[in-house]
Order: C-alpha cells, then structure tokens, then sequence
C-alpha cells in the first residue's frame, strides 16, 4: 500500500471520527426547552399509552398548559396539596421536564402528564375530570 | 432437537411477555376530580376583598392547617348519591380519596389567588381517585373554617382599604375583630409575609414598629409590622381597633369560626375516561 493510500485512509478515518464526535456532542447539547414545539411535544406524548389513549378518544384535545419545571418548583409540589403525585420519582434537574395539561374541547375531560426530554418520553400521566358544581 | 431449540427460543419471550403484560395492565389512567361552582343563584357576591355575605360560598382553594382551608373527598358505591337535600351521601359510599391538611402554605389571599365562589373559574382540585366509567360518585367539599386572607399562626388576617377599623374591615367578610370591636388582638409578627399576602404584593419596604402599634401598610406599599402580640383597649394603642389614619391599610384578625359546612355534588362518570 502506499503512502498516498495510507495518507487517505488516515484523512477518511479522522473525517469520520470529527464527525462522530461533533454529532456526540450536538445529542449532549442541553435543549432549550422554551423553543420546544406543541408538535414535538404531542410526539413525545404520544410515546405514552396512556396519553397516547386519551389523545385517540378525544380527538379534538388541546394544549391547555404547558410549564417548564424547575428544580425549585418540582421539591415544592412534590409535598404540595395538589397533583402532587404528577412530581413523584421527577429528577431535581433544571431544563428536563415539561409539565403538560391537556382538554378536551368541552372543557370536561383532561389529562395531566410530564414530558421528561432526556428520556424523550411522558410520565406520570394522570387524567382530569372537570365537573360544574351547582348547590 | 429442532423442536427443542425453538422452545428454547420461545422461553425468553414467553418470560418478557409474562413481565410487561401486568405492567402495560397496571398503567391504567388514575384520575383527578375537579369541581367548578357556576352557580349563580346565591345572594352572596365575593370580589378580590372578600365576600359581602355569607362567606360559606367562597370556598379556599388550599388544604392547609386543621382550622383552615378546604377538604375534599370523594366517595364511590354501586347506589352513591346526594340523599337528604345535600346533606348526606348515605350509608352506601365509601371514601375512595381524601385530600387531607398536610400543606404548609397559607390559603390564598385576597390579593393573590382567590378564593372559589358562585360564577368562578377557579377550580378545587381533589386527591387521585380511580374511577371507573359510567358509575355515580359524590364529590364533598367541606370547609373547617374559611379565611378569606391569610392565616397566621392558626389566626385569620384580613385587610379592606385605607383607613378602615378592624370592625369595619372584618364585617366586609362577614365576621367581627378578635376580640372586641374595641380591642383588637394582633399576634406578633416576624416578618412582612402577611401583610405582603394581603397586599398581593411586595411592599416596598419592610419595618417592625413598636408593639404599640398594628400591621399595615401605606399608600406607596412600605409595610409596618409588630413584633410583639397582645391586645388593648385604648384608642390610638397597641391593638385598638381604630381606623389607621388616611391612606394606610390595617390588617385585621377576624373571628373565622362559624362557617364550616359540606357541600355535595354528585356526578356520575362519562362512558370513557
């Protein structure tokens, strides 16, 4: 083999190398999570069967709240009085997590959950139930 | 042998299969039972500084101390319903969830979050449940005691507008001073977190003043504070309950304790969850 050869390879396997390293590094960039879609958003979800059930029956669902979660806000709910088991078994990490609220188009049937970015998927998907009380 | 190698084959999928069936079946959708009060039938009116009337239909969105906030519970049977008028669910429910008193946060003030009346889009949220379709359920809301500012030290602290008597200020939310029209106890305070509270906002600065004085704050939002508790009975002292002069705004402790009740509402659940 000559030198020229040897010399190519050697071009080819550091080209591929710098390319596996800068694509290592892209897939470790932290994801700004304020930019993220209500598509992708809605993939991930989908990634639940749970949600991905719901997101069939009622069709004509919306996003009704989307909320980036802190490492403050999710210690505080994890022992608040409400919803509190939406943040059970959440990492304390900033920039990670979504937490998503969905409704049906009659306002009466929902469904919470918490898109985690890092293992791009949901979680803790739990349903609503709305009821208009009169006494 | 062939045969032989495809069981061996088979095995392993036969193990995962076992494994992830109960966990897809054990995955089914808990849920959370919201009530929204829309009536509008009551005489009672409530806006941001409370409620004019019987404050029993402005009910705290909080689960807070033992005396104050809102509980709910949900029951579930085969013949659960609203019996008596409202006030039973009868013999046949059983406590499917209850959202007990175990927060530390004061109920929202008047100034912050308010609190649910008739005509709300404020919603109570109840603990997680597990429903089954088609089925009746009753939804209780019980309120041990309603403040509709915010408790401190198991007291309720509530505030009008500028230059009010404490007297004034808790027949607003359909209550008297503690403990006199006269004399109004104040608790000691250590920082400006009520009065912030009844304020919905920051004050702009944060002072303690001599026992003699009350809480309150000015019109350009500096906040005063008491360090010490206690009450008298003369005008101009400690704990009066004198109006606090033009443009400042008194917090007032209010008796808050006769205004427990239940309220029911019975739904039955949509045929898919």
């Amino acid at each position: 083999m000559s030198k020229k050869n040897i010399l190519i390879i050697f071009v080819v396997i550091l080209v591929v190398l710098a390319a596996a390293i800068g694509l290592f590094l892209y897939s470790q960039k932290p994801q700004d999570l304020s930019k993220v879609s209500d598509d992708k958003i809605i993939s991930l979800l989908n990634k639940n069967t749970d949600v991905k059930e719901y997101m069939q029956n009622h069709a004509d669902f919306k996003i009704d709240e989307k909320e980036i979660l802190t490492k403050e806000v999710i210690t505080s709910r994890q022992n608040g009085a409400e919803f509190r088991e939406v943040y059970q078994g959440l990492e304390l990490q900033d920039n990670r997590y979504i937490r998503v609220k969905l409704i049906n188009s009659a306002g009466d049937k929902g469904l919470v959950a918490v898109v985690d970015f890092k293992k791009q998927t949901a979680i803790n998907a739990f349903g609503l139930l709305l009821l208009s009380g009169t006494n | 042998m062939q045969n032989m190698n495809k069981k061996i084959f088979l095995l392993p999928i036969f193990l995962l299969t076992m494994v992830f069936l109960p966990a897809a079946h054990a995955s089914a959708i808990h849920t959370y039972v919201g009530v929204q009060v829309t009536s509008t039938s009551t005489t009672n009116t409530c806006s941001a500084t409370g409620c004019t009337t019987n404050s029993n239909w402005c009910l705290v969105g909080g689960y807070n101390t033992s005396y104050y906030g809102t509980q709910l519970t949900v029951y579930g049977g085969t013949t659960c319903a609203v019996a008596g008028g409202g006030a039973s669910t009868g013999g046949s429910c059983s406590v499917l969830s209850v959202v007990t008193g175990s927060g530390t946060t004061n109920p929202p003030s008047p100034g912050g979050n308010k609190p649910i009346c008739p005509g709300s889009s404020t919603i109570l949220w109840s603990g997680l449940v597990d429903l089954t379709a088609s089925t009746n359920y009753v939804l209780k809301i019980y309120t041990p005691n309603y403040c509709p500012g915010i408790v401190f030290n198991n007291s309720c602290y509530v505030a009008l507008s500028a230059n009010k008597t404490c007297s004034e200020t808790c027949a607003n939310y359909g209550s008297v001073p503690y403990n006199s029209a006269t004399a109004c106890y104040n608790d000691a305070f250590t920082s400006c977190a009520v009065l912030e509270g009844l304020k919905g906002s920051a004050c702009l600065s944060c002072n303690s003043v001599a026992s003699t004085l009350y809480n309150y704050w000015d019109a350009s939002g500096n906040c005063y504070y008491t360090s010490a508790a206690g009450y008298a009975a003369t005008n101009g002292n400690a704990s009066s309950c004198a109006a606090p002069g033009a443009g400042l705004t008194r917090a007032c402790y209010c008796y808050m304790n006769s205004t427990s009740n239940n309220f029911y509402f019975a739904f039955t659940t949509p045929s898919s969850l």
